[in-house]
């Protein structure tokens, strides 16, 4: 663990992510594309739009997260230089936090300046977008951790999506329905804390625990 | 050591030690665990019984130097980006000066800003090699390093081992292509139903 090493693989990958745009900004595409085409299905009523709008932001960051798992580490994986950066590592944990952090800085953090927009867009009111903002703040970074924990265990293995899939979806659950009722429960004109506490609780138990299952798996995927 | 694979032992009761000064050259058929022990002795795996040691005569170069089949190199970067990298990875300080002497000896100086992705397998090669110089690590650990190179760039890669060895480094590897050098080692790998 060192802090250089965090810091090189971080700075490396913005740069590759900043050569490949087209294949940096797809995950806020997706959210985006995603949440829009709810209303062409559903109907344009401000009501109904207005009630769905927190579980449709979740739900499409929660697919948006998930598609993109494995930008984490398979092209790593496939060219090498995870195995580089593994090397003397009994737990590569600086590598796991640096792909982590730039999963989310890709994905929940693009996301988190999008929402809002589609929150506009869905009619919902100005602090029911600020609850869903800190709640996104809160709950996309556990997305991307036990998104992280997910790619790890399945690097090498052919059919990777589908068992991530099964892997994650499940740990994800609990983010998707606290999120989504922080700002229902703002709606109803209740307090969101309970449901905000609930959510950083998650993080910080994610923080701890997942950072060192992925190290593992990484190790005993090489 | 013994190590399996799935139900499949690969070998066991393999036992060697690598010295400072000493190259040794793995033989042994296809499929029959060379690229195992070597990341078994760059810890990329685990042995099923028995241990490595990265023993005390090592401890100034720091961790290993690896190449293995895979060149470790990510194509969106340029050729001194890429380097800085592994350096990076591998807890080194390297100067500019240090970057360009490598490159100027492995031909590879006048391609240093051009992305790897625009690199020939041959080029590929050569810059995973060119971290050996930047490393300065006291074991080399190489697998099939000779894979799509020319004939200059494999009398290279030759003269690079033999400066290892006659520094006190020491190396191991495996390679299919016949090699020639004073004081090479050969350990050959038998399959356990063989022997």
């Amino acid at each position: 663990m060192s802090f250089a090493r965090f810091q090189a693989i971080v700075a490396r990958d913005l740069l590759s992510f900043r050569r490949n745009p087209a294949r940096s900004l797809f995950p806020l595409a997706f959210f985006l594309i995603a949440c829009s085409l709810f209303p062409l299905g559903v109907g344009a009523e401000t009501n109904t739009l207005r009630q769905i709008a927190p579980g449709v932001i979740w739900v499409s960051a929660l697919l948006s997260v998930v598609s993109s798992l494995n930008t984490i580490y398979l092209n790593d994986y496939i060219d090498g230089s995870l195995e580089q950066m593994c090397i003397g590592q009994r737990f590569p944990i600086d590598v796991v936090f640096a792909k982590t952090v730039v999963h989310w800085l890709l994905n929940g953090c693009a996301l988190l300046l999008g929402a809002p927009l589609i929150g506009l867009m869905f009619g919902m009111r100005l602090h029911s977008i600020e609850i869903m903002s800190l709640a996104l703040l809160l709950g996309t970074p556990v997305l991307s951790m036990f998104g992280s924990l997910g790619a790890a265990l399945t690097l090498g293995y052919r059919s990777s999506h589908v068992l991530q899939l099964l892997v994650i979806l499940p740990l994800c659950i609990p983010v998707l329905i606290f999120g989504a009722g922080a700002v229902s429960a703002v709606d109803a004109g209740l307090s969101a804390q309970a449901y905000l506490s609930l959510l950083g609780a998650l993080f910080l138990f994610s923080l701890v625990t997942t950072p060192i299952a992925s190290a593992a798996a990484l190790r005993s995927s090489s | 050591m013994t190590f399996s694979r799935g139900r499949n032992t690969l070998f066991s009761g393999l036992h060697f030690s690598v010295q400072p000064g000493q190259a040794i050259w793995l033989q042994g058929k296809n499929g029959q665990g060379k690229t195992s022990v070597l990341k078994l002795a760059m810890r990329l795996m685990q042995p099923d019984a028995g241990v490595i040691r990265w023993g005390s005569a090592f401890d100034d170069g720091g961790a290993p130097t690896y190449i293995g089949h895979l060149n470790g190199q990510s194509v969106d970067l340029t050729v001194l980006e890429s380097l800085t990298f592994s350096a990076r990875m591998h807890s080194v300080r390297v100067s500019v000066e240090a970057v360009a002497m490598a490159l100027k000896r492995t031909s590879l100086y006048a391609h240093r800003n051009r992305l790897v992705h625009s690199l020939s397998q041959g080029e590929r090669r050569r810059l995973a090699l060119t971290r050996l110089l930047l490393n300065k690590s006291a074991l080399w650990v190489l697998d099939e390093p000779l894979d799509a190179l020319d004939t200059a760039s494999t009398v290279l890669v030759m003269r690079l081992i033999e400066e290892q060895v006659d520094t006190g480094g020491a190396v191991l590897m495996s390679s299919h292509i016949p090699f020639h050098m004073p004081n090479l080692q050969v350990l050959s790998l038998t399959s356990p139903t063989a022997s």
